[in-house]
């Protein structure tokens, strides 16, 4: 990522931000600066030009029932494709995977494999691989830890079985698919390992757990209040490279 | 109090305590969710470089110092502002976004807002090196209808 600080390269949200500060008058005269400010300061859904101060308009999208998982699930929230997806669960319903497309703004639900739709105190981590969602679950009160991983491929309604990791290799969690074979976990011991799934070999990654604990962190809360664009993506994958 | 270190883009180490470094919900989150066990965490904020972390940072740290007043504050504040020039408040606004400081965040969004208010288009767009893409047909329409929105007695 760059690090020119030029107005130019802000974030269309930050745009926003600091053009809503100015007063009507600086802002009519900044729609000839260029067609985008222009389109970006007519757009009645975000600026209302009507009084002498700006202001933003932003919109409460009024959200499902259901409340996310615990804040601990720290991959049970995920950003793919302009759609954002979060494991949710509510008192004596079943447990869904709730979707909300940024562009469209329709929240969606796509149920979850039957059974651990009524689990409560599970570890839950979502990805998309291949266009596939997968889930990897398992219990957290249970003494033998035992990985079920679960793919719903892209417009099938079923889950499907993958495998089940035992708890032989000492599997703390699953983190990540590094590719469809591929699989980075974390072990009771703190390290961090590469799993082949199809020749079940297993590389030691010279990290801290703390550098991949969370392949992606995002937070939900932010876009109850503010649009679209602006989800969170923590990536510490970024550092396994070095 | 926990202390923690930050890394920026360019591999700079800085020690925060856990007081300076949760004013940024970002790590404040992170803290929470994984950072129990030791104060040898490593922060590494890959969208930061050091020249810019460092004063959030500074920043960070007067907006926790209970010796100070408020006025106190934003007397010292005013001035760190006004010694930035463009480009660097415009990496603070990112960064501020990126590790959510709100409150830096909004002061410094502020500061570019009254940096280009009032200013005519033209220079708005030589400040942010900008190609008008309008004809200039375009450009006659839109000063004609703000003309009647900025002066509708005129009209």
């Amino acid at each position: 990522m760059g690090h020119s600080g030029t107005l130019k390269d802000l974030p269309t949200i930050l745009l926003i931000e600091i053009l809503s500060r100015l007063l009507r008058e600086s802002l009519l005269q900044f729609k000839l600066v260029c067609k985008f400010w222009y389109v970006l300061i007519k757009d009645p859904t975000i600026f209302s030009l009507q009084h002498e101060r700006i202001f933003i308009k932003w919109r409460e999208i009024e959200s499902p029932t259901y409340v996310r998982a615990s804040k601990s699930h720290v991959a049970s929230q995920m950003h793919h494709e302009g759609t954002y997806y979060w494991w949710a669960y509510k008192e004596g319903v079943t447990n869904i995977i709730h979707t909300f497309d940024m562009r469209e703004e329709v929240f969606g639900k796509i149920s979850v494999p039957n059974n651990i739709a009524e689990e409560r105190e599970e570890y839950i981590s979502m990805e998309i691989l291949n266009g596939s969602i997968v889930i990897f679950h398992y219990l957290v009160s249970g003494n033998e830890k035992t990985f079920d991983n679960w793919e719903r491929e892209k417009d099938v309604i079923s889950w499907s079985k993958v495998m089940t990791i035992s708890s032989l290799l000492g599997v703390e969690k699953p983190l990540l698919f590094v590719n469809s074979n591929e699989l980075l976990i974390e072990t009771n011991e703190g390290q961090v390992v590469y799993y082949n799934i199809k020749t079940h070999m297993t590389k030691v990654l010279p990290l801290k757990r703390i550098h991949v604990c969370s392949r992606q962190y995002l937070s939900l809360d932010k876009f109850k209040s503010i649009k679209s664009n602006r989800v969170y993506v923590y990536t510490y994958f970024y550092f396994l490279g070095s | 109090m926990r202390t923690f270190q930050l890394k920026s883009s360019d591999n700079k180490i800085f020690k925060v305590s856990e007081e300076i470094a949760i004013q940024s919900a970002v790590i404040k989150n992170f803290l929470e969710d994984f950072g129990s066990d030791s104060d040898e965490i490593v922060i590494p904020l890959p969208n930061v470089r050091g020249r810019i972390l460092e004063m959030m940072i500074e920043w960070m740290v007067k907006h926790v110092d209970e010796e100070l007043t408020k006025e106190e504050v934003e007397d010292w504040e005013n001035k760190f502002m006004n010694d930035l020039n463009m480009e660097v408040t415009t990496e603070l606004v990112m960064a501020a976004n990126y590790l959510e400081v709100i409150g830096l965040l909004h002061r410094t969004c502020q500061s570019i807002a009254d940096h280009i208010s009032g200013k005519s288009p033209e220079e708005i767009r030589r400040i942010l090196n900008i190609t008008s893409d309008f004809t200039p047909e375009e450009e006659a329409e839109i000063r004609r209808q703000n003309g009647w929105v900025l002066n509708p007695s005129t009209n």
